[in-house]
């Protein structure tokens, strides 16, 4: 969605599945990131290595993008983030989303997978008819 | 005139969900015209 810059506002929502082991720590990961300002480095990196997402991977990954070590093993220890990724699973439950990825642009739902093209004629409609 | 009342019907089709932002992860300004919400797994 990069090309459309200025346009276009992505949020992310964490909706780990509860049946498989690394979900949830790499959303914990993703926040640790987030605290030290380096979240969507973490992010793009969470998505190309998965799913090699166990804790010593993930700590590997820390330190790639240069955070500090030691405050992210603690916040992932200490699951200081888990209110966050909890509140986000309590929203997509009464939203019942039972699928990863779901977006919702500008609250029009799309579950799944879908192709890049397809999301991009969404984007594309709402955009024209922000224009009106 | 007939035109524009079925457009008006179509786009009135689409279900649009409320969901609260809650100082989630964002990139891109605030008063985007377009925000896209993504629920996600890393695994």
């Amino acid at each position: 969605m990069k090309e459309y810059g200025q346009k276009v506002r992505l949020v992310i929502k964490f909706y780990p599945y509860k049946y498989r082991d690394f979900a949830r720590i790499s959303a914990g990961a993703a926040l640790a990131a987030y605290d030290q300002g380096k979240f969507w480095e973490m992010h793009r990196l969470l998505l190309k290595r998965s799913p090699k997402l166990d804790q010593t991977n993930l700590i590997k990954y820390a330190k790639e993008i240069g955070l500090d070590a030691d405050k992210f093993r603690e916040s992932l220890d200490t699951r200081k983030n888990d209110g966050i990724i909890e509140r986000d699973v309590k929203l997509a439950l009464s939203l019942d989303l039972y699928n990863t990825p779901t977006f919702f642009i500008n609250g029009r739902r799309v579950i799944g997978d879908v192709p890049y093209e397809y999301l991009k004629k969404i984007v594309v409609e709402e955009l024209n008819a922000a224009k009106k | 005139m007939l035109i524009g009342l079925l457009v008006g019907t179509s786009s009135a089709e689409i279900t649009r969900y409320s969901v609260p932002l809650d100082g989630s992860p964002s990139l891109g300004p605030n008063g985007a015209p377009v925000t896209i919400i993504e629920f996600i797994d890393y695994q």
